[in-house]
């Protein structure tokens, strides 16, 4: 039998009672949870070979440690299935890698999400949409995989709106944002295989995100269109890295215009340009003053990302033509940015 | 860099006081000093901006004259 470390508390079965207990506690995202039970805990459990107290990684603010344990209850909560743990164990590796910088993500007024994406077998063992609306409600794979991590932010690292979580707005993301990439409709490599794992290796990438807006595009038959109607959507500065989220029907249209995913990195970055010239003064002095190493003058053009490849192409979503662009939030830094997204293995 | 034996002051915006008792709770420096200036700073007019950090360098040079279990108090 498992033994757990964590607080029991009595609540009765009366789930009006149990919900209104979370809320009071703070321990909800607003909507309402499944009560972690001993038993349900116990079943999430089941689904790895983990000890309940081993440490998969510490969360900010309150860098409290997420225990395999934690990790379930805050699953059951979600209303995941035991089958999405190996998932969220890997999701919770990602976060708390220092190079995402979760602490900066969480206190921010920026308000971003920790968007997942993920990649290999898994999605459809689990059956996490990477197709139509794969963005959009209806899985529960996506649902409550986005929303576990969430709770685990709020739960574990102590991330409350309003006192340690400064957003200024924050955005409906921050609920849940959990996609499988569509790897069968792609006509390029998958995002964890530009990473170098195996494209029969399951892996979640996590990656801070703000904001979405639709790069819809019906009147272009050729890449160029498509990508000169994307880079518009682009523009002014994206943080550290930036997510162009390409429909299958652009995918297939961009690949058969003879397009690697590198020619399409090149050709966005080359015209989703901030131009230094369109800015008052008080606002190019002080661009100037951010980014000294960039020399930057009234001629200058700031592109979307620092280099082509910080920009990421994944292909998701199921028929039309309808892409989106996820901007990502941070700064970019000559050291490379003040958060970067981080893809781990799922294990079991 | 306090428990290291280095001497340190963070300079935040009331905007995140909530945020500053939190890490010193999490970091077990419950004491820490911490100079609070008025928020916001990112949209503010360079002039008005020089004149909060100048009453803050003030501050500032008091928490790091008053003995070690006052500083606190001073922040």
């Amino acid at each position: 039998m498992t033994v757990l470390q964590s607080e029991r508390i009595e609540a009765g079965d009366d789930l009006w009672v149990v919900q209104s207990l979370f809320e009071e506690k703070g321990w909800s995202d607003g909507l309402p949870i499944i009560p972690p039970t001993v038993e349900r805990v116990e079943r999430m459990l089941a689904a790895v070979n983990r000890k309940p107290d081993e440490i998969i990684g510490v969360v900010p603010p309150r860098w409290s440690p997420a225990t395999v344990e934690k990790i379930a209850i805050n699953a059951v909560m979600a209303g995941c299935k035991p089958e999405y743990m190996p998932v969220l164990l890997a999701a919770v590796e990602a976060i708390t890698d220092p190079k995402l910088n979760l602490y900066a993500l969480q206190a921010t007024t920026g308000g971003p999400a920790v968007m997942l994406i993920v990649n290999g077998p898994v999605r459809n063992q689990i059956q996490l949409n990477g197709g139509s609306n794969a963005l959009g409600e209806g899985w529960r794979a996506n649902a409550t995989i986005g929303r576990c991590v969430r709770l685990i932010q709020r739960n574990i690292g102590g991330s409350y709106p309003g006192t340690t979580c400064k957003a200024t707005l924050g955005w409906p993301g921050k609920y849940s944002i959990c996609v499988g990439e569509n790897e069968e409709a792609s006509p390029w490599e998958p995002l964890h295989v530009d990473r170098g794992f195996d494209k029969n290796t399951s892996t979640v990438t996590a990656i801070s995100a703000d904001g979405s807006t639709r790069a819809s595009d019906l009147d272009s038959s050729k890449a160029v269109g498509i990508l000169t109607n994307f880079a518009q959507r682009m523009e002014g500065p994206s943080g550290p890295e930036a997510i162009m989220v390409i429909c299958p029907e652009h995918a297939k249209i961009i690949a058969g215009d003879g397009f690697s995913k590198m020619d399409v990195k090149k050709f966005v970055w080359e015209r989703a340009a901030y131009r230094m010239k369109d800015l008052p003064d008080e606002t190019f002095a002080q661009r100037v003053k951010r980014r000294t190493d960039l020399k930057l003058t009234r001629d200058s053009v700031i592109p979307v990302t620092d280099k082509p490849d910080d920009v990421l192409v994944v292909v998701a979503g199921g028929d039309g033509s309808q892409s989106q662009y996820i901007h990502v939030w941070g700064q970019s830094t000559p050291e490379g940015g003040s958060t970067r997204s981080v893809t781990k293995a799922v294990r079991g | 860099m306090q428990k290291r034996g280095r001497f340190a002051v963070t300079v935040i915006t009331h905007a995140f006081d909530a945020l500053a008792k939190s890490e010193r709770e999490a970091f077990g420096a419950p004491d820490h000093p911490v100079l609070v200036v008025q928020h916001p700073i990112g949209t503010v007019k360079s002039a008005e901006v020089i004149k909060r950090a100048d009453a803050a360098f003030d501050k500032l040079v008091d928490i790091l004259l008053a003995p070690e279990a006052a500083r606190a108090k001073v922040a």
